[in-house]
C-alpha cells in the first residue's frame, strides 16, 4: 500500500537563519499516523522549523514535504491537509467560537452540512458549548487555545502541527486537549508537537526527537533514546539533559 | 488619612502626575499604532513623524490648492476683502474646527477605554491626582492635534500674505482647551459617582457646555478682531452669514443660538450613537465608578453555517464582523470619515458659482476625498488581521485573500463615490476620468503596501511578528501623501503626470521595503538573541 509508506513529514536539509543559524541542515521524518514530540530547549529551533513545515517561514534552503506534496511546489494543497496551532492562540477576539470555526471551515472549503456536524462535536468535545456564542475576547487564555485546537481540528487534517498546545492549561483542560488528540492519532492523524512539558511527551509520543542549536541531537522512541544512553530506567527529563548538556560542552 | 500615599503630598503627586503623563502618552500613541506593534519608542516616535509628515505635507497642499483656484483679486490688500476668498477662507476655518472638535471627542474616548488599566485603577491614587494626569494629557493631546490641522492652515495664510484672520487660530485653539478642560471635569467627576445611565446623561449635559463656550469664545474672538480695528473682520462675518447652510458651525462659533441648537442636535445624535454601539468603550469607566461593572453580552446568532460557504464568502463575512464589533476600529472609520465631511463642503463652494468653477481643483478635491477613504479601508484591513497565522497556514494563497478584502473596500468605496463621480463626469469627463485614474494609483499603492506588510508580517521569527511598526508608518505616509500628490499634478492640470507618479510610489515600495526589511528582522533578531 503506497500511501501507508509515504511519511507525513519529509524534511531534507532544512535551513534558516536570522544573522546566525537557527535551523541548520535539518533532516526529520515523521510518519503518518503517529504522535510525534520534538522537545528542546529555549532557541534550539523547534518552533522555527514547525512554522517552516506550516508554510508561514520561507526556509533559506532544504525541502519539505507533507504527505509526499512539495511545499515550496504545491504549497496550498500542503495546507489543505495540515494545520497549525500556534502557542499563542491566534482567533479572533471579537467573533464567538462557532462564528470561528465556521470561518475556518470555510477557509478550507469543508461542506455545510459536515461542517455543522464537526462544529457541535468539537465544541462539544473541548466542553466549549455553553461558551459556543460567547466572544473569544472574554476567554481565558486556556479557553482560547481550546478554540485555537477546535478551529484546527474543524478540517480534519491529516498533519496537526502543535506549538505547546497544553501550556497555560489547568489540569483539567489539558486532560481534555490529550484525550482529543489521543482520538486524532487513533483516528489515523498525524501530530507533530512541541513541549517542554517532558511528561506529556514521555507518556504521549510514539516518537521523540531532541534538538539543539537547529540541530536533532537524538530521534525515536522512548526505548530508543534510552538505549541510546545506555540507561534503561532514566526518564525522558535525565535523557534530555544529558543530551543538551553534553552537545553544549562539545559545542563549548 | 493614608500616609502612605502622600508622604511628601506636593512632591508626590507632581512626580506620580509626571509619571502619568509619560505613561499617557506612551499609551496614546501606541493605541493608534497597527495592532501588536508596540515596539519601542523609536517605533512610535518614527510613526508619529511619518502621520504629522504626511498630514502636514496634506494640509498645505490642499490647503495650497484650495486658495490657489480662487481669484482673489484684491483681497490680499488689506481692507479690501473678496467674497470668494472670505468664503473659502471660512471653509478652511470651519475644516479646522470641525476636525479639532471631533478629535477632542474621540480622544476623551480613547483616554477612557486605552489608559484606564486594571493597574491605574487599582492603585492607592486619590481623585486628584488621577483627575490631573488626565486633565494634562488630553489637553496636550488635543493642542497636538490642533497644530496637525491648523498649522498648515496658517502658513499657506502666510504665504498668501498678510491676512489679518490669522487671529482667529488661537481663538479656536483656545475653545478646544476650554472645551475639552470643562467636558473632563464634568466626566471624570460625575463617571466616579454614578453608573451607566447617570453618565451618559452626563455627556448629553457637556456638549452643550463645550457648545456654549465654544460661542463664547467666538464671540470673544469678534470683539478681538474689531478691537484691532480691522473692519475687513465685519465683512467676513457678514459674509458667512449670508453664504448657506454649510457654515451653520462658523455661526455657531460667533454665537448664534440657531445654529448652536444644530450643533447640539448633531452631537447628541453622535454621542447617543456611541453610546449605543460602542459600550465596550465605558468599561473600565464603570470600574472606577465603583465596581460597577457593564459587560455587553454577546451577540451570537448573527451568523449562520450560510455565511461561511466559501473562503470569499468567510473572509468578507469575518472582515464587517470583526470591525463592526471592534470599537477602536469603528472610531478609526469614524475619525477618518469625518475629514471628509468639510472636504464635500469645500466642493460645495467650489462649485457654488458654476461660472468660476475651478474643474481641476474640483478633481482634485475629489481625489483627496476618494483616496481618504480608500486608505481608510486599507488601513482597516491591516489593523482587523488579529489572526496572520491561521490565514497565512490556510489553503487559500495570499493573493486570493488581499483581492477579497480588496473587493470589499472597492465596493464600499464605489458605493459611496459614484454619485460624485457621475455629478463629476457630467460637468467634466476629463476630470472624472483622471479621478477614476487617481483611485486607481491610490489602490495599487496601497495594496502594494498592504501586500508587503502581510508578506513580512508572517515571514517573521515568530516573538517579533506583532512588532512591526514599518509598514503601518508607511501606510500612515501614504495615505496623506497619496492624495495630496495627485491633488497637485491634477490641479496642475497634467494628467500625464499621473504616470511618473504611480511609477514613483510603486518603485518607492519596491526598492525600500527589502531594505526595511531587511533592517527590521535584524534588529529584531538582535534583540531577540540571548547575549
Amino acid at each position: 500500500m503506497p500511501q501507508l509508506e509515504t511519511n507525513a513529514l519529509d524534511v531534507a536539509n532544512l535551513c534558516k537563519a536570522y544573522g546566525h543559524p537557527v535551523v541548520d541542515h535539518l533532516n526529520l521524518e515523521v510518519r503518518a499516523g503517529e504522535l510525534f514530540a520534538l522537545l528542546g530547549s529555549n532557541g534550539a529551533g523547534k518552533t522555527t522549523t514547525l512554522r517552516m513545515v506550516a508554510g508561514l517561514l520561507q526556509p533559506d534552503a532544504g525541502q519539505i514535504q507533507i504527505f509526499g506534496i512539495d511545499c515550496s511546489k504545491d504549497p496550498i494543497a500542503a495546507r489543505k491537509i495540515s494545520a497549525w496551532v500556534p502557542d499563542e492562540p491566534a482567533i479572533y477576539d471579537k467573533l464567538t467560537p462557532q462564528e470561528y470555526l465556521t470561518f475556518v471551515a470555510g477557509l478550507w472549503s469543508v461542506p455545510q452540512d459536515l461542517a455543522k456536524a464537526r462544529t457541535e462535536e468539537l465544541l462539544s468535545k473541548l466542553e466549549l458549548s455553553d461558551i459556543a456564542h460567547r466572544r473569544c475576547e472574554e476567554f481565558s487564555r486556556g479557553m482560547k487555545q481550546k478554540v485555537a485546537l477546535a478551529g484546527a481540528l474543524v478540517h480534519d487534517p491529516k498533519l496537526l502541527l502543535l506549538d505547546e498546545p497544553l501550556t497555560g492549561l489547568d489540569a483539567a483542560m489539558a486532560r481534555i486537549v490529550k484525550d482529543v488528540l489521543d482520538a486524532r492519532v487513533r483516528a489515523g492523524a498525524t501530530i507533530i508537537l512541541t513541549t517542554h512539558i517532558l511528561e506529556v511527551a514521555e507518556r504521549m509520543a510514539d516518537r521523540i526527537a531532541i534538538m539543539h542549536q537547529g540541530r536533532i541531537v537524538a530521534n525515536g522512541t522512548l526505548g530508543e533514546l534510552r538505549a541510546q544512553a545506555g540507561n534503561r530506567d532514566a526518564t525522558l527529563e535525565d535523557l534530555f539533559l544529558r543530551l543538551v548538556s553534553t552537545k553544549q560542552a562539545l559545542s563549548a | 488619612m493614608n500616609a502612605r500615599l502622600s508622604p511628601n503630598p506636593p512632591t508626590a503627586s507632581l512626580q506620580l502626575i509626571q509619571l502619568f503623563l509619560v505613561n499617557e502618552w506612551v499609551l496614546f500613541w501606541r493605541a493608534f499604532q497597527p495592532k501588536g506593534s508596540t515596539a519601542n519608542w523609536r517605533g512610535i516616535l518614527s510613526n508619529r513623524l511619518f502621520w504629522m509628515a504626511g498630514v502636514f505635507l496634506a494640509g498645505h497642499i490642499f490647503a495650497y490648492e484650495t486658495l490657489k483656484g480662487i481669484d482673489f483679486g484684491d483681497a490680499l490688500k488689506p481692507g479690501l476683502p473678496d467674497s470668494q476668498f472670505l468664503i473659502i477662507l471660512a471653509s478652511l476655518t470651519f475644516y479646522s474646527i470641525f476636525v479639532v472638535s471631533t478629535n477632542i471627542l474621540a480622544i476623551t474616548n480613547n483616554l477612557f477605554q486605552v489608559n484606564n488599566n486594571d493597574l491605574v485603577l487599582t492603585a492607592p491614587l486619590n481623585f486628584g491626582i488621577y483627575f490631573a494626569k488626565q486633565m494634562i494629557s488630553g489637553i496636550f493631546m488635543n493642542f497636538v492635534f490642533s497644530c496637525y490641522f491648523l498649522l498648515p492652515l496658517v502658513d499657506v495664510l502666510m504665504l498668501f500674505g498678510g491676512i489679518g484672520y490669522i487671529q482667529m487660530i488661537p481663538a479656536a485653539l483656545a475653545v478646544c482647551a476650554c472645551a475639552y478642560l470643562l467636558a473632563m471635569t464634568l466626566t471624570l467627576a460625575l463617571y466616579r459617582r454614578f453608573n451607566m445611565r447617570a453618565a451618559a446623561r452626563v455627556v448629553r449635559i457637556s456638549v452643550p457646555i463645550i457648545l456654549l463656550l465654544g460661542s463664547l469664545a467666538g464671540q470673544t474672538s469678534r470683539f478681538y478682531i474689531t478691537s484691532l480695528g480691522r473692519a475687513h473682520g465685519y465683512d467676513l462675518f457678514a459674509h458667512l452669514h449670508r453664504n448657506g447652510w454649510y457654515f451653520f458651525p462658523v455661526h455657531a462659533f460667533q454665537g448664534s443660538l440657531g445654529a448652536l441648537a444644530a450643533m447640539l442636535m448633531l452631537a447628541v445624535v453622535a454621542f447617543a450613537l456611541a453610546l449605543r454601539f460602542q459600550p465596550d468603550r465605558y468599561r473600565q469607566v464603570m470600574l472606577i465608578a465603583g465596581g460597577q461593572t457593564f459587560t455587553r453580552k454577546s451577540v451570537g446568532q448573527s451568523l449562520s453555517l450560510q455565511d461561511f460557504q466559501s473562503p470569499r464568502r468567510s473572509v468578507w463575512r469575518k472582515e464587517f464582523l470583526t470591525a463592526r464589533r471592534n470599537p477602536f476600529l469603528m472610531q478609526q472609520f469614524f475619525s477618518t470619515l469625518i475629514p471628509v465631511v468639510p472636504a464635500f463642503m469645500s466642493l460645495g463652494v467650489t462649485l457654488h458659482s458654476l461660472a468660476h468653477v475651478n474643474w481641476p481643483g474640483v478633481a482634485a478635491l475629489l481625489g483627496y476625498i476618494s483616496c481618504l477613504i480608500t486608505g481608510l479601508f486599507i488601513k482597516m484591513a491591516l489593523l482587523n488581521e488579529g489572526a496572520v497565522d491561521l490565514l497565512a497556514s490556510s489553503p487559500v494563497s495570499e493573493g486570493l485573500l488581499i483581492r477579497y478584502k480588496l473587493q470589499q473596500a472597492g465596493l464600499l468605496v464605489a458605493c459611496i463615490f459614484s454619485g460624485p463621480w457621475l455629478a463629476l463626469a457630467w460637468f467634466s469627463k476629463s476630470a472624472a476620468l483622471a479621478l477614476v485614474v487617481a483611485d486607481i494609483v491610490a489602490f495599487a499603492a496601497l495594496s502594494v503596501i498592504y501586500i508587503a506588510y502581510r508578506g513580512n508580517t508572517v515571514d517573521m521569527p515568530r516573538l517579533k511578528q506583532k512588532r512591526l511598526p514599518i509598514f503601518g508608518m508607511l501606510a500612515n505616509f501614504a495615505i496623506c501623501l497619496v492624495a495630496p500628490g495627485l491633488a497637485f499634478l491634477l490641479a496642475l492640470g497634467s494628467w500625464w503626470a499621473l504616470l511618473p507618479l504611480a511609477l514613483l510610489l510603486i518603485t518607492l515600495d519596491l526598492v525600500l521595503e527589502p531594505e526595511l526589511r531587511k533592517r527590521a528582522v535584524s534588529k529584531v533578531f538582535r534583540l531577540a538573541s540571548p547575549a
